[in-house]
C-alpha cells in the first residue's frame, strides 16, 4: 500500500505522517516513510530527532559506483525506514527536480517497494510543478490524503492538490478524503466541512490542537512513541486502522477559484446551483486504458517489469566526470540506427536539432568523403514535439500524446521515445501519453528510452540505455538459434569508417560461410532485433568499456555466447580472431587456407614499404591503450620504436602490448613532457592523435585514428602513408610563412 | 512508411541567439548548459566565422573548453540543476573573462533557462572587466531568427551605442548572420557594391562586425535590410534608439540581377548616391551570363523549362524563384519557406499563381522530381537518396563539410554568377 499525504507546508502533515508511521509499525507494519520536502524534516520524530543525510546530498556527495541504498534508508522508530529527498538552499536550483532525482537514485539503486507493506510519501503540496507530483504518478502512491486547517489558504492549497491529483487520475480513483488538522476550538471548521461537500471527499479524521504535540517534539519522538497511552495516539492508531482497512477512494473534483471562494469564505452551498468544478479539463484527461493488454504488445508495465532503467552506467557517470554529450543525443544516435521504427523526441526543437546534425553529419561525411550511403543518417527517423514556452509551464502531454499519434499513423513497427532536459525539468510523464496512445494502437509497441536530456548521463549512457531499453525490448526470447549465423555488438554510429569495417568483417566471415543475422544496434531492423537470438555467437567490435557493457548486459539477460576477441585491425590480430570464430564452429581448416592466402599477400605487399621505412625511429603519443597494432606495423617495417606515451584518457585504463620489453613506455603521460622527450629520442616519425603543434625541433608527425581500419591490412595502410609521408620534406613551405605571421 | 517525408528539423532561437553572438568579431557566448548544447554550437561557430589560426585541442583541454576554441560551457549536469550552477558560474566567468574578449554573453541553454538561477547577479559580482550580459531564455521552439534578434537586441542594449553625427553616405546591414551559407563572401559582395557607389558600411548587426564598429552604429544614417526575417524586430528597435530609418527591399534579397539592383537603387534613392557604378557591374555580370547562357542554350535548349525547387526563407526564396522563372526561364515545382511566413511569402504565393505555378507552393519536392533543388545539403541529400537525379546547390545550412577557400557569394552580381555556374555545370 503506497500513500501519498499532501498538504500546504507548515500545516502539519510531516508530524501527522510520522505520527501514522509510527502506529502503523506498533500494528507491525514495515513502513517506509519518504520525505519530499527540501527542508527535510519529515522522519525527525521517528528518528529521535537525528538529522540524516538527504538522497539529494549524497547523490552529489557520493560517486556512483559507492552509493548504495542503505545509506539514504535510515531505520527509525520500531523499524520504520525513513528517508528524506532533500533540496537546494532557496534561491538556487530546482526543488521539485530535486524530487524527480531522488526517486531516479532509488529506483537506481533498486528499491524493492514490495518490500514493504506501507510506503507513506510526505509532499509539500504549495509547488504544483512536476516534481513534486511524482508521488501522483502511475507506480507510485495508490492512495492520496490531502491535510489541510480551517484557514482559507490551507483548503485553497488542497483544492490545487486535488488539481494535481485530477491531471494523473487512472481508474481507480485515488483520493481517500481530507484529514482536518484543526487549528482550534474557536476555528470555523464549517468552511472545511462546506468544502469537503463540494469536492465531494469526506473529512476522514479530525485532528484536535493538543499541546501533546510540542512536548512529543521536545522529547524528538512521535506522540506514539511519547505519549502511547495518550487520546491522540488513539487516534492515530485508529487513523491507521484505518488506512489498512477502509480506503473508498473518490474522484478527485476540485473547484475553480471562484467557486472555491463562494463556497469556503462566503458560506453555505447554493443547493439549487450546480456547483462549477474546475473545468480545466485537459485532452488528455481521456481515460487510460487501465485494463487488459493486448497479448505481443510491449506494455510500459512490461518495460517496467522486465527491463527497468539501465543499471548499466557509463564510465563518466561512474567517476562522476564532466558529462559529454547527452544522454538524449547518445540514445537517438542509436535509435535512428533500427529501420521501420520512428523516434518522438519530447523536447524544445532545439534539442531535436542538435541531435540531428550530430547524426547527419556522419552520414554527409561518409557520402562526401568515402561515398558510402548511410540512409540511417541522412533520413534519421525523429519526429520533434517542439516544446514550447506553452508547454514548459502548463505540461506537454497532450502535445506528446498528439506527436505520438502522428508517429503510430507513419505505421512503423516500433515507436521510441526520448526525452531531452526540459521534458525531465519540468516533471513530464511521459508514460502516461504512452498508455494513452497504446491503448489506441494495438500492435505498434511505444518504447520510452531513459535520457532526460543529460539528466540521466552522458552521451554513452544514452547509447547505452538505447541499446538495453529500446533494442534491448525488442529482443525476442523464444527465438532459436540457427547455424553460421553470428551477431555484431557495440560498432560505434558516430564513427566514420564503420560501414567500411563491417564490410571488411562480413567479407571474412562470408569466407567461413557465415553470415550475420543482426548488428546491434547500427543499420538494422525491428525484425532483426526480434530475431537476435538466432545468432549463435557475437562478436564485439570493440573490447572498450562500451563493449564490455554490451557484453555484461547481453550475458546476464539471455546468457549469450560472445567472441573474446574484438575486430582485429593488422595481420596478428586478424588470423586469431579468424582462427576464435572458426574453432567455434569448427571451420579450422578453411581458415587456415584463408590466413595462408592473406599471408602471401602481406607478405608482397609490405617490401616497398619495408624498403623505406627500415631503421627508421618513431615515437607514439596517444590517447589509444591498444597501440599493438600500430606496433605490429612498425615492427613488420623493421622501425624501431623510441617511446609509447599513453596519455590519461577516462573511457579506458587498460595499456596492454605483447611487445613490452621492445621500447621505452610511459603511461599517464603528461603533454608537457613532450619536448623533453623528442629532443632526447629525435624519432624521424611522430604519432599523435592530432597533427602537434609548434614541436620543439623539425620532424615529421602524423596522426593515428581513434577507430582504425579492421583486418589483415588494417596496419598496412598507415606503412603506405608513413613511406610517402618520409620522402616529402620535413617542412612544408607554408608552416615557415605562417610561423613569419603567426 | 516513407520516413522520407519527416520533417526537416530546423535550428531554433536557442541556435540563433548563439549564432548572433559568436557573430561579433571579438564577442563570446559563455553556454551555462551541458555540453549537449555546447559541441555542436562550438563546432558551427568555429567553422562558420574561425577565429584562432590553428586548432590544437590542448589549446582549449581546460575546463569549460572542452577541446574547443569556441562556446565554452558550465557542463550542467543533474546535481546542478538540483542545486544551481553557482560554483561553476563563479569560476567560468573569470576564465573567460580572461580571454581577451570585448564582450561576453551568457546563454541560458534551454534546460538552464527553466532553473531560474539569476545571471545578472552572478555577473554583477563577478565584477568582469569585459562587458557581460544574460541572456536568461533563448525561448522554446522560437525561430532562429527571433533568438538571433532577442540576442542582438540585447547585445545593443548592454553596449548603448550612441546616436552620431551621419557621416556622409552611410549605413548599416540588418538581417545577416554567420549562419547564412557563404556569408562571408556575400557580405563582401554587397559592401563593394554599395562602396563604389559611395556608400559606407558602418556595422553590420551581426555578422563580422567587432564591438567597436557596433558601438558607432549611431553614426550611420540608414539600416539597411538584407534578410528582413532577421532585422523586423531590431529594426525597429534601432529606430527608436537612433531614429534611424530603414530601407527594405520589397523584392526581397538581393538575390539575381533584378532584386540586387533594385535593392542597389532602393537604398541610392534614399541615401542620394549614384548607383550607376554598381549597375555597371551589374550590366557586366549580365552580359557574361548572357555570354555563357547563349553557348549552353544553343547547344542543350536548358536552362529554360527546367525545374526547381527552393527551400529557404522568404527574403531568398522569392528573389531567387523570380530570377530562376524570369531570367533562366526555368519553372518553379516546389517552394517551401519553413514556418516562416511573411510579406514576401505572399508576394511569392501571388507571382507562383501568376505564373501558373501555384502547386508548386509547399509541395512536396520528393513528388515533384525538380531538375536543381536550391536548399541545406540535407534537403538535397534526401532527394538524391529518394533516387532523384537533382543537381543542389546549397544556399542555407547544414553544407555537406565542403571547406571553401575561395569565398563564395549568392548575394549581388557574383551571386548571380556563381548560381549560374553551378546550374549551367549541373544541367
Amino acid at each position: 500500500m503506497r500513500i501519498a499525504i499532501y498538504g500546504k507546508g507548515g500545516i502539519g502533515k510531516s508530524t501527522i505522517t510520522a505520527n501514522l508511521a509510527a502506529a502503523l509499525a506498533d500494528q507491525g507494519k514495515h513502513v517506509l516513510q519518504i520525505g519530499c520536502d527540501p527542508k527535510h524534516d519529515s522522519t525527525r520524530l521517528l528518528l529521535n530527532g537525528k538529522r540524516v543525510m538527504t538522497a539529494l546530498d549524497y547523490l552529489r556527495d557520493v560517486p556512483p559506483s559507492r552509493q548504495r541504498l542503505s545509506e539514504v534508508f535510515h531505520t527509525g522508530y520500531k523499524g520504520v525506514v525513513c528517508a528524506e529527498a532533500g533540496g537546494p538552499e532557496p534561491g538556487v536550483g530546482c526543488a521539485g527536480r530535486g524530487i524527480l532525482s531522488t526517486f531516479a537514485l532509488f529506483d537506481r539503486l533498486g528499491l524493492k517497494t514490495e518490500e514493504f507493506d506501507v510506503i507513506l510519501y510526505d509532499v509539500l503540496g504549495d509547488v504544483v510543478c512536476g516534481g513534486f507530483a511524482i508521488p501522483l504518478r502511475k507506480g507510485f502512491a495508490d492512495i492520496v490524503y490531502i491535510v489541510t486547517s480551517e484557514e482559507f489558504m490551507s483548503i485553497y492549497a488542497a483544492n490545487n492538490i486535488l488539481r494535481g491529483v485530477k491531471n494523473f487520475d487512472e481508474s481507480p480513483y485515488r483520493t481517500a478524503g481530507l484529514i482536518l488538522n484543526s487549528r482550534g476550538e474557536t476555528e470555523d471548521r464549517e468552511k472545511v466541512y462546506r468544502f469537503s461537500e463540494a469536492v465531494r471527499l469526506p473529512v476522514k479524521h479530525t485532528i484536535q490542537r493538543s499541546n501533546l504535540f510540542r512536548k512529543a517534539e521536545e522529547l524528538n519522538k512521535t506522540i506514539v512513541e511519547a505519549f502511547s497511552e495518550s487520546s491522540e495516539t488513539e487516534l492515530f492508531q485508529t487513523m491507521a486502522r484505518g488506512f489498512l482497512d477502509n480506503n473508498n477512494l473518490f474522484a478527485a473534483a476540485p473547484l475553480e477559484d471562484e467557486a472555491l471562494e463562494a463556497i469556503v469564505l462566503k458560506g453555505g452551498i447554493d443547493t439549487n446551483k450546480k456547483i462549477d468544478h474546475d473545468i480545466l479539463e485537459s485532452n488528455s484527461a481521456e481515460k487510460e486504458n487501465s485494463g487488459k493488454e493486448e497479448p505481443g504488445i510491449l506494455s510500459v508495465s512490461d518495460q517496467e517489469n522486465g527491463l527497468a532503467g539501465s543499471v548499466f552506467l557509463s564510465k563518466s557517470m561512474l567517476c562522476r566526470e564532466p558529462l559529454h554529450g547527452c544522454a538524449f543525443t547518445g540514445a537517438i544516435c542509436t535509435t535512428t540506427q533500427i529501420n521501420d521504427s520512428i523516434t518522438v523526441v519530447h523536447g524544445p526543437r532545439s534539442c531535436s536539432h542538435i541531435a540531428c546534425q550530430t547524426i547527419l553529419a556522419g552520414g554527409l561525411r561518409a557520402l562526401y568523403q568515402k561515398n558510402v550511403i548511410i540512409p540511417e543518417q541522412l533520413f534519421p527517423s525523429m519526429l520533434s514535439s517542439d516544446m514550447d514556452e506553452r508547454v514548459v509551464i502548463y505540461g506537454g502531454k497532450d502535445d506528446l500524446i498528439k506527436k505520438l499519434r502522428q508517429a503510430i499513423a507513419k505505421k512503423p513497427q516500433a515507436v521510441f521515445l526520448l526525452t531531452t532536459c526540459p521534458s525531465g525539468l519540468i516533471g513530464e510523464d511521459p508514460e502516461s501519453a504512452i498508455r494513452i496512445v497504446s491503448s489506441e494502437n494495438l500492435g505498434i509497441p511505444i518504447i520510452p528510452v531513459t535520457t532526460d536530456g543529460n539528466l540521466r548521463g552522458d552521451y554513452m549512457q544514452g547509447v547505452l540505455n538505447a541499446c538495453m531499453e529500446g533494442a534491448g525490448a525488442l529482443i525476442d526470447p523464444c527465438a532459436c538459434q540457427e547455424d553460421n549465423l553470428v551477431n555484431v555488438i557495440a560498432e560505434k554510429n558516430i564513427a566514420n569508417n564503420t560501414e567500411i569495417n563491417f564490410a571488411v568483417i562480413s567479407k571474412l566471415l562470408n569466407k567461413l560461410g557465415i553470415t550475420v543475422n543482426c548488428r546491434f544496434v547500427r543499420r538494422t531492423s525491428i525484425k532483426a532485433l526480434r530475431g537476435f537470438l538466432k545468432g549463435r555467437l557475437n562478436l564485439p567490435a570493440f573490447n572498450d568499456y562500451f563493449g564490455r557493457v554490451m557484453i555484461d548486459f547481453l550475458k546476464e539477460r539471455f546468457q549469450v555466447s560472445f567472441a573474446q576477441n574484438s575486430f582485429p585491425i593488422g595481420f596478428y590480430e586478424s588470423e586469431r580472431w579468424l582462427k576464435e570464430i572458426a574453432a567455434f564452429f569448427g571451420k579450422e581448416a578453411e581458415a587456415e587456407r584463408i590466413i595462408d592466402f592473406f599471408r602471401e599477400e602481406y607478405r608482397a605487399m609490405i617490401k616497398p614499404f619495408r624498403n623505406a621505412l627500415e631503421g627508421k625511429r618513431i615515437m607514439i603519443i596517444t590517447y589509444i591503450h591498444d597501440t599493438d597494432w600500430i606496433l605490429e606495423t612498425a615492427f613488420d617495417m623493421g622501425m624501431e620504436v623510441a617511446k609509447v606515451c599513453i596519455l590519461n584518457y577516462s573511457q579506458d585504463n587498460l595499456f596492454f602490448t605483447r611487445y613490452s620489453d621492445k621500447f621505452e613506455v610511459e603511461t599517464n603521460y603528461l603533454p608537457q613532457k613532450r619536448d623533453d622527450d623528442l629532443r632526447r629520442l629525435k624519432p624521424d616519425l611522430l604519432l599523435y592523435n592530432y597533427t602537434p603543434q609548434n614541436l620543439p625541433l623539425d620532424l615529421h608527425a602524423d596522426i593515428i585514428p581513434l577507430c582504425p581500419d579492421v583486418g589483415f591490412y588494417g596496419g598496412l595502410v598507415f606503412a603506405r602513408r608513413w613511406a610517402t609521408l618520409l620522402k616529402s620534406p620535413v617542412k612544408e613551405g607554408w608552416k615557415y610563412e605562417f610561423e613569419k605571421i603567426a | 512508411m516513407n520516413l522520407k517525408k519527416l520533417p526537416e528539423i530546423t535550428p531554433d532561437g536557442f541556435t540563433g541567439a548563439i549564432m548572433a553572438i559568436e557573430g561579433i568579431k571579438d564577442a563570446a557566448v559563455l553556454l551555462n548548459g551541458p555540453t549537449g548544447c555546447k559541441f555542436y554550437h562550438g563546432a558551427v561557430a568555429d567553422g562558420q566565422f574561425p577565429r584562432v589560426d590553428s586548432l590544437d585541442p590542448l589549446y582549449y583541454s581546460e575546463e569549460f573548453y572542452f577541446g574547443q576554441p569556441r562556446v565554452p560551457a558550465t557542463y550542467l549536469d543533474d546535481h546542478d540543476y538540483v542545486f544551481g550552477a553557482t560554483n561553476k558560474l563563479e569560476k567560468i566567468l573569470p576564465v573567460v573573462a580572461q580571454k581577451g574578449h570585448s564582450l561576453v554573453a551568457v546563454v541560458n541553454s534551454p534546460g538552464a533557462a527553466l532553473i531560474g538561477d539569476d545571471l545578472e547577479r552572478f555577473i554583477e559580482q563577478a565584477g568582469l572587466p569585459v562587458p557581460c550580459f544574460a541572456i536568461e531564455s533563448t525561448g522554446f521552439s522560437d525561430s532562429f531568427a527571433t533568438g538571433f534578434q532577442i540576442a542582438v537586441i540585447r547585445a545593443l542594449k548592454l553596449l548603448a551605442p550612441q546616436p552620431l553625427e551621419f557621416k556622409g553616405k552611410s549605413v548599416n546591414l540588418v538581417g545577416m548572420s554567420i549562419y547564412h551559407r557563404h556569408w562571408q563572401g556575400s557580405l563582401d559582395e554587397l559592401c563593394y557594391l554599395l562602396k563604389i557607389c559611395g556608400i559606407r558600411v558602418v556595422s553590420v548587426l551581426c555578422a563580422g562586425s567587432g564591438v567597436e564598429e557596433l558601438k558607432k552604429l549611431g553614426s550611420a544614417e540608414y539600416n539597411l535590410v538584407v534578410h528582413d526575417e532577421f532585422a523586423d524586430h531590431i529594426t525597429p528597435f534601432l529606430k527608436e534608439r537612433f531614429g534611424q530609418e530603414s530601407i527594405v527591399s520589397e523584392k526581397g534579397a538581393p538575390v539575381g540581377f533584378d532584386a540586387t539592383e533594385a535593392w542597389i537603387k532602393k537604398v541610392c534613392n534614399r541615401v542620394d548616391a549614384d548607383p550607376s557604378p554598381a549597375q555597371k557591374v551589374l550590366a557586366a555580370a549580365r552580359k557574361q551570363s548572357c555570354e555563357v547562357l547563349s553557348r549552353f542554350n544553343s547547344l542543350t535548349g536548358l536552362p529554360k523549362g527546367a525545374t526547381f525547387a527552393v527551400s529557404a526563407d522568404p527574403s531568398m526564396a522569392l528573389p531567387l524563384t523570380k530570377w530562376l522563372y524570369s531570367w533562366l526561364g526555368m519553372v518553379p515545382v516546389s517552394i517551401c519557406t519553413g514556418d516562416t511566413n511573411n510579406d514576401y511569402a505572399d508576394i511569392l504565393k501571388k507571382f507562383l499563381s501568376d505564373t501558373g505555378c501555384k502547386n508548386a507552393w509547399n509541395m512536396d519536392a520528393a513528388d515533384v522530381r525538380p531538375d536543381v533543388a536550391f536548399g541545406s545539403e540535407i534537403f538535397i541529400s534526401r532527394l538524391r537518396l529518394c533516387g532523384l537525379p537533382v543537381i543542389g546547390i546549397d544556399i542555407s545550412l547544414p553544407g555537406n563539410g565542403y571547406m571553401d577557400v575561395i569565398q563564395k557569394s549568392l548575394l549581388g552580381a557574383r551571386g548571380a554568377l556563381y548560381l549560374l555556374e553551378k546550374i549551367i555545370n549541373g544541367l
